[in-house]
């Protein structure tokens, strides 16, 4: 019970990292930026490169793996979407999907297909509350809570923080008042990389480090921003808390009540492994279904 | 060299019919179908398990693949009026990733069938009594044939009243529906005609290739479809074609440049996509339109000529 | 008396805190023109939602030709013969003008797939008839010149003039138009006026939203005032426009914005 527990906590941290800057360009720019779980692979590879080739400490190369994230995210601006503004959501969403793959491609071209680790001592797992867990596991979770207290100072007592929860509960007042300035999108857009290049960083410690794993979190990446209301960033911490929950919580519920039910007598019935990646799929085309305007947000159309 | 060309061609042509369903899907209709391998994956799985699990002939595979896809394309559409372009869009990614699990995940035949395995021995009509380069280039002419009816569906469609309808909802279910269109029953249609054309595709692939399995269908390979389509320019089913030729084109040129440059396979394999990716990028900023642009229908010369004119 | 061809009955509509309708009891009859007017906000076009299906109302019903129709979809209500313009031109911008009159008539053979296919006779002579219309419309709307323009490229009040000409291709048993001269060159407006008039005595039932009151003194027999989501008069457009407490009503909010 408490290994479920701390797992979870561990894939939620991984995801609302992601999820919040995912939110974050979302309520400023209005589209879907599928390029940015491609700044996860582009942080942990970094950060390697510093720990390995430059033979710096992790915790320096890690830093530095987070600025190039950010840094990365006003290119992409720069380079792309600045010109796009006027375009319709879709040619930005699909422009975003192109740069994902230019990115992610380019890495793979660099460091190789095969997984990486990170240069880390092995280490004994140590018992906490009756779950085994690992000193990195145990950092992995600290610094997600960390950003999320920085992230909530942010926005509770910046210039950014307040147009950002002004965009989030009305979103066409925020468009049409121009409270972005081009000083606050290139704000959002490096707070924004840089979360998902730490995310990036913290999925490499907990697991490897190969060029797909940003892609493979999207879904459960869009999932947790849509779950809380796409444009909320405290509504993405709450739904890559509910989904990485699910995702763990799912697998170890044994289903046989429910094949009683339906006439199917087994012992043991439970959610093959195998479909683990297709429980925040469902959970999305659910949520999306059922309350299209996120378990937070406002309605909205 | 014949040999590879025969190849080539052939899996332009599959491409293209690919990239035409979703030209009807996107460039006509205007829905963001993210999951488009999807279609094609349930052809391709469709015909090969009529075929080599319960022993049908090709056609009913064909036919059983077709309709398959396009039941998936209707069942994907229904949510279209609830919901926000871009959330449906999304969740179309992620039905398409459900649709791949779930053949990941279930061995349907024997114990080496299905499942991560997929399925080898796919019945190739015509193999033994053609030989080798005799199918290839049967399957060639099969295949073109099939890209031009699908070329000839696509375009005749687009100039009925029915395309025009669909032309009308790409920019809002307002203006349709107030004078009385079902915007969501046009929307199931598009998508069921354009998963069934996709799903032809898939078909067409199974049947060519002799094997599947789930790594053929990841959501990178609906990006090459769109970018045919964003290159050659939406809602124009030529430039369908041209799309899928030049990004074909690109993406099998490693295979000529393999020898030519001292870069190994995987990276090249990676700079090919690069190379799509920055080329999509610039299209959209500098050629929205595409390299042949939408075409309109011009009415001027319909007009009764009158004592002024 | 016959009933009405269109009846609400004490709909209410309100969004969040602000009540846009508060109770609203109206009635065409067949036969006219009939106006609605009020000042900015007041819940006009509101209205023309909740009957045309693009808004539900809250509580209250609306009757058309005989049948209740609160609750069905926009296109369905359209389809029993009720169609509207609105007051934003919402166009396909991509699609010419001549495009957007052949998109407009209902019951085109050609939008279905299989007899797209294969009844060409059927479609070749329904798209002619259709044709032939467009032009006769463009030609009093005096779109005729453009009829391959695209209709993101034309001035506001084409568009204005666009979307009445779609509604006209329909011919449905009521027309709901608008603000349909808001917009348009002062020089167009008898044009409009004349065809609404020519198409009245065809028979063909209005209903139209419209600030310029030289326009709805020419057009309707009979008008409804809307004020604050309320009617607060109703009858004969001449009676009823010289009320004060209508004027009252309207010069107040006209001013105050
Ligand atoms: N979708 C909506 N959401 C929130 N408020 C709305 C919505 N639609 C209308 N309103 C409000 O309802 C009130 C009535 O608006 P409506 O558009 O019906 O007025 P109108 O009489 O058509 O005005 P005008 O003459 O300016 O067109 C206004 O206060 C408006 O702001
Ligand atoms: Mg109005």
């Amino acid at each position: 019970m408490a290994q479920i527990i701390f797992d979870s906590l561990i894939r939620s941290s991984t995801l609302a990292l992601l999820a919040v800057g995912l939110t974050m360009v979302y309520s400023v720019l209005r589209f879907p930026n599928f390029a940015h779980v491609e700044f996860a692979p582009l942080g942990a590879y970094v950060a390697l490169a510093g720990a390995t080739v430059a033979g710096l400490p992790l915790a320096l190369s890690a830093v530095i793996g987070i600025a190039v994230c950010g840094g990365a995210g006003i290119l992409a601006d720069r380079l792309v979407f600045q010109h796009l503004r006027d375009r319709s959501p879709i040619m930005l969403m699909i422009a975003a999907f192109a740069l994902g793959i230019a990115i992610r491609e380019t890495l793979r071209a660099i460091f190789g297909p095969s997984p990486r680790n990170f240069p880390l001592p092995l280490q004994a797992p140590m018992e906490v509350l009756g779950a085994s867990v690992t000193t990195v596991q145990l950092v992995i979770i600290a610094s997600a809570v960390a950003c999320m207290l920085i992230f909530h100072g942010l926005l509770t007592y910046t210039k950014l923080g307040v147009a950002m929860r002004a965009a989030a509960d009305n979103p066409n007042l925020a468009q049409a008042s121009g409270i972005f300035t081009e000083r606050i999108i290139r704000a959002v857009w490096f707070i924004g990389s840089a979360f998902a290049g730490l995310g990036g960083i913290l999925l490499g410690l907990d697991t490897q480090i190969y060029p797909m794993m940003g892609f493979s979190v999207i879904v459960p990446v869009f999932c947790a921003a849509i779950l809380g209301g796409i444009g909320s960033p405290y509504g993405a911490m709450l739904g890559a808390l509910v989904l990485g929950f699910a995702e763990n919580v799912g697998l170890s519920i044994n289903f046989a009540f429910l094949g009683s039910l339906v006439g199917v007598d087994r012992d043991f019935l439970f959610i093959p492994a195998g479909y683990k990646p297709a429980i925040a799929f469902v959970f999305l085309i659910a949520v999306l279904l059922l309350r299209p305007q996120g378990i937070m947000g406002a309605a909205r159309r | 060299m014949i040999e590879f060309l025969t190849y080539l061609l052939t899996i332009i042509g599959i491409w293209a019919i690919l990239a035409l369903s979703l030209n009807l899907q996107y460039g006509l209709t205007g829905l963001v179908n993210l999951g488009h391998i999807a279609f094609f994956m349930l052809g391709a799985y469709g015909s090969t398990i009529l075929t080599v699990v319960v022993g049908t002939n090709v056609v009913v595979g064909l036919i059983g693949g077709v309709l398959l896809a396009a039941a998936f394309g209707a069942l994907i559409a229904l949510p279209t009026a609830h919901l926000q372009q871009d959330y449906w869009a999304i969740s179309t990614l992620a039905a398409a990733e459900i649709v791949r699990l779930f053949f990941k995940n279930t061995t349907i035949g024997g114990t080496y069938q299905g499942g991560p395995h997929g399925y080898s021995d796919i019945p190739q009509p015509l193999l033994d009594t053609l030989g080798n380069q005799g199918f290839g280039i049967f399957y060639l002419v099969l295949v073109a044939g099939f890209v031009a009816l699908s070329w000839g569906l696509v375009q005749w469609l687009t100039g009925m009243p029915f395309g025009r309808a669909l032309k009308a909802i790409r920019e809002g279910d307002e203006v349709p529906r107030a004078l009385g269109k079902d915007a969501r029953w046009l929307r199931i249609r598009a998508m069921a005609l354009g998963g069934g054309v996709a799903g032809l595709a898939g078909v067409l692939y199974a049947h060519f290739n002799a094997f599947v399995d789930p790594t053929y269908f990841k959501p990178l390979e609906t990006f090459i479809v769109w970018s045919m389509v964003i290159l050659g320019g939406a809602g124009n089913h030529l430039g369908a074609l041209v799309g899928s030729l030049i990004i074909q084109a690109i993406y099998n040129s490693t295979r000529f440049l393999a020898g030519a440059v001292p870069i190994d396979a995987d990276t090249l394999g990676s700079l090919r996509m690069v190379a799509i990716g920055v080329l999509i990028i610039l299209v959209i900023m500098f050629l929205p339109n595409g390299l042949v642009p939408e075409r309109v229908r011009r009415y001027a010369h319909t007009r009764r000529r009158q004592g002024s004119d | 008396m016959a009933e009405p061809l269109l009846q609400t009955d004490n709909v209410r509509k309100s969004f969040g805190g602000l009540t846009a309708l508060d109770g609203v009891s109206l009635e065409v009859r067949a036969g006219g023109v009939a106006g609605l007017i009020g000042p900015n906000g007041s819940g006009k076009t509101t209205l023309f939602n909740v009957i045309s299906g693009f808004a539900a109302p809250d509580v209250g019903e609306v009757r058309f030709d005989g049948a209740r129709i609160d609750g069905l979809s926009p296109d369905r209500i359209a389809r029993r013969g009720l169609v509207r313009t609105f007051q934003a031109s919402l166009n396909p911008q991509a699609m010419t003008v001549m495009e957007n009159l052949l998109l407009a008539p209902q019951q085109q053979v050609g939008e279905g797939v299989l007899a797209a296919l294969f009844r060409p006779g059927a479609i070749r002579r329904q798209e002619d008839q259709a044709l032939e219309r467009a032009w006769e419309i463009l030609a009093q709307i005096k779109l005729d010149h453009q009829a391959d323009t695209p209709a993101g490229s034309l001035s506001g009040g084409q568009k204005k003039l666009l979307m009445m000409g779609q509604a006209l291709m329909v011919r449905p048993k009521l027309l709901l138009l608008d603000e349909p001269v808001a917009g348009v060159n002062p020089r167009l407006i008898d044009g409009i006026v004349g065809v609404i008039r020519a198409l009245q005595s065809q028979g063909q039932n209005f209903l139209i939203v419209e600030h310029n009151m030289q326009v709805v003194r020419r057009l309707c027999d009979s008008v409804t005032v809307l004020d604050a989501g309320q009617i607060i008069a109703s009858g004969a457009t001449d009676e009823v426009l010289q009320r004060d407490d209508v004027l009252r009503a309207y010069l107040a909010r006209q001013s105050g914005r």
